[in-house]
């Protein structure tokens, strides 16, 4: 039995076009393979679940199961399609981006990511299925995110450094964009995975101290640039920060329970 | 759409099944939950539930004199108000918001169920509604709930789970024979076991829907408001039987909650009434959710 003949997509996103989503990952073009993920980053995972649920209900006349399975600690709740107790298809279903561990992700960022979503156009053997996609740079950023959490034990996970180092070349205003985006997508510096030389040839010992030097500099020239243009625009936002974070901490406690009341 | 509670005092009890009947057929409610609760001390119960009424302290003692000779029981029936029509009655310090509809209600129950004194309807009121949500609170919280979401069920899952059942990680929706199916069936109080667990084509629901209410009426007058805490009544049943349509469009994630009894057996976590009507329906297979 062929992918198509076990799974359609088109039946399955249907009327997903009027709900807040974005699938993760781009799904390649023709048939996935049989127990493929699709990551969904979604507003509402229960609405949307809900739909998918009665897309796949077909499939359950057919002797498939369908399985849901709630992850209170990421936030995911898993759609699977099985078939002989094998899983055929999974829908991963985030309500934010809490799966990422190492680099703790702004909730803010989940919306402004589902805000700028475009559509792509997979085809698929029923025909041309369109699905909410991020634009180009929070795919970067994504990439970004996943070569930082699964990097130290998966080193194939280079190949989105590999990636974003291309569309820096190909396009230098990438750049500013993608460190404006992860400065709005992430609450703090991520850390650096420990490297594993062993698992990296040359080229991407090379890449990887680009990436490292890169990414420090740039981290601090976006704060400094933010820190400036907050200085000349709004002064006395800027003077007021400057006297609260030179005020010794008592005082400063005081300060905003005055504030507060 | 808010929530609002009605108490049926003690005396009203007989007639607890008309009752329900009346909320059920007034457009706009759809009743949630039943409880019977025994009560201990009568006159600070009156008190407690009268404490955020608006009319004058004396009026209010005389009120509710009567309901210190009534039976010590009492069920609570808390509602969905789905379309209330709130306006502002009383004025100065008894100024307070009301709902059309709720009074109505009360209204509609008192005249046909409160008891006839020397040939005439009287004012021992059987049932005391809501006025306003602040009310509803205050009644949940005489039972000890915080809100009226530990009573309903959550419609933040993806399946349509009751409340009174534990969080389930995961569920598996597979295609179910009927006839590996059994409920547990709730055993007269008193007895060792709590419940007996009982093939669906046995269970007092399918006797009845066979053509034998005797099982099913007993078992409701024995567990209303206890086991039972959903509308239940025998006239409610019949009407789901011959409206019910599973997994359409209404309600189409509400599927018949199970656990495995063994490797080929389940037992019935939600949805024994349904069962059983799909069963009188003739049907042998259905998808159902089995838990992990």
């Amino acid at each position: 039995m062929t992918y198509s003949d076990a799974i359609n997509l088109m039946q399955i996103f249907d009327q997903t076009c009027s709900h807040e989503y974005v699938v993760i990952k781009s799904l390649p073009d023709g048939e996935p393979e049989f127990g493929s993920d699709i990551d969904i980053l979604c507003a509402d995972k229960t609405e949307l679940g809900k739909l998918f649920l009665k897309n796949c209900r077909p499939y359950l006349s057919e002797g498939c199961e369908i399985r849901l399975r709630e992850i209170p600690e990421t936030d995911q709740t898993h759609l699977d399609i099985l078939r002989d107790t094998k899983i055929v298809l999974r829908l991963d279903l985030h309500e934010g981006l809490g799966a990422y561990q190492r680099v703790p992700v702004k909730e803010t960022y989940s919306q402004r990511l589902l805000n700028r979503r475009t559509w792509a156009e997979v085809n698929c053997p029923s025909g041309i299925l369109k699905l909410a996609v991020p634009d180009d740079v929070d795919n970067l950023v994504l990439r970004y995110l996943d070569y930082h959490e699964w990097f130290e034990g998966r080193p194939d996970k280079i190949k989105h450094a590999d990636h974003i180092a291309d569309q820096f070349a190909n396009n230098s205003t990438v750049a500013k964009i993608f460190y404006d985006r992860l400065l709005q997508a992430t609450s703090k510096r991520p850390t650096q995975p420990a490297l594993r030389y062993c698992d990296l040839n040359l080229k991407r010992q090379c890449v990887w101290a680009f990436w490292s030097v890169r990414d420090k500099l740039a981290w601090r020239i976006n704060a400094v640039r933010r820190i400036a243009i907050l200085a000349i625009t709004q002064p006395s936002i800027f003077a007021r920060k400057l006297v609260h974070r030179l005020t010794p901490s008592p005082l400063r406690s005081r300060t905003l329970h005055h504030k507060a009341q | 759409m808010r929530h609002d509670a009605l108490i049926i005092w003690g005396h009203g009890l007989p007639d607890l099944d008309g009752i329900l009947d009346i909320v059920r057929e007034t457009r706009g409610f759809s009743i949630r939950r039943i409880l019977l609760r025994d009560i201990d001390d009568m006159p600070r119960f009156v008190r407690s539930v009268y404490n955020f009424d608006y009319a004058p302290y004396r009026h209010l003692v005389d009120k509710t004199r009567y309901l210190l000779q009534v039976p010590p029981r009492a069920v609570f029936i808390f509602l969905d108000n789905l379309n209330p029509d709130e306006h502002t009655v009383g004025q100065g310090r008894f100024a307070h918001i009301e709902c059309r509809r709720m009074t109505s209600l009360k209204h509609a129950i008192r005249e046909h169920y409160n008891p006839m004194i020397d040939g005439s309807p009287s004012e021992h009121h059987v049932v005391h509604g809501t006025d306003h949500v602040g009310q509803t609170l205050a009644t949940l919280r005489l039972l000890n709930f915080e809100s009226i979401e530990e009573l309903v069920a959550s419609d933040r899952t993806i399946l349509d789970t009751p409340n009174h059942l534990p969080p389930h990680k995961q569920w598996t929706l597979r295609q179910i024979s009927m006839d590996s199916v059994y409920a547990r069936i709730a055993n007269t109080p008193g007895e060792d076991q709590p419940h007996v667990v009982t093939p669906i084509g046995q269970t007092p629901h399918a006797l009845y829907l066979a053509g034998e209410p005797g099982p099913y009426q007993n078992y409701w007058n024995q567990h209303r408001g206890n086991r039972l805490q959903e509308d239940h009544t025998p006239q409610a049943f019949e009407k789901l039987s011959s409206h019910l349509d599973y997994l359409g469009e209404d309600y189409p994630d509400s599927y018949l909650l199970l656990d495995p009894l063994d490797e080929e057996r389940y037992v019935l976590l939600d949805g024994v009434h349904r069962a059983a009507i799909l069963r009188s329906h003739g049907v042998k297979q259905f998808i159902g959710a089995v838990a992990a």
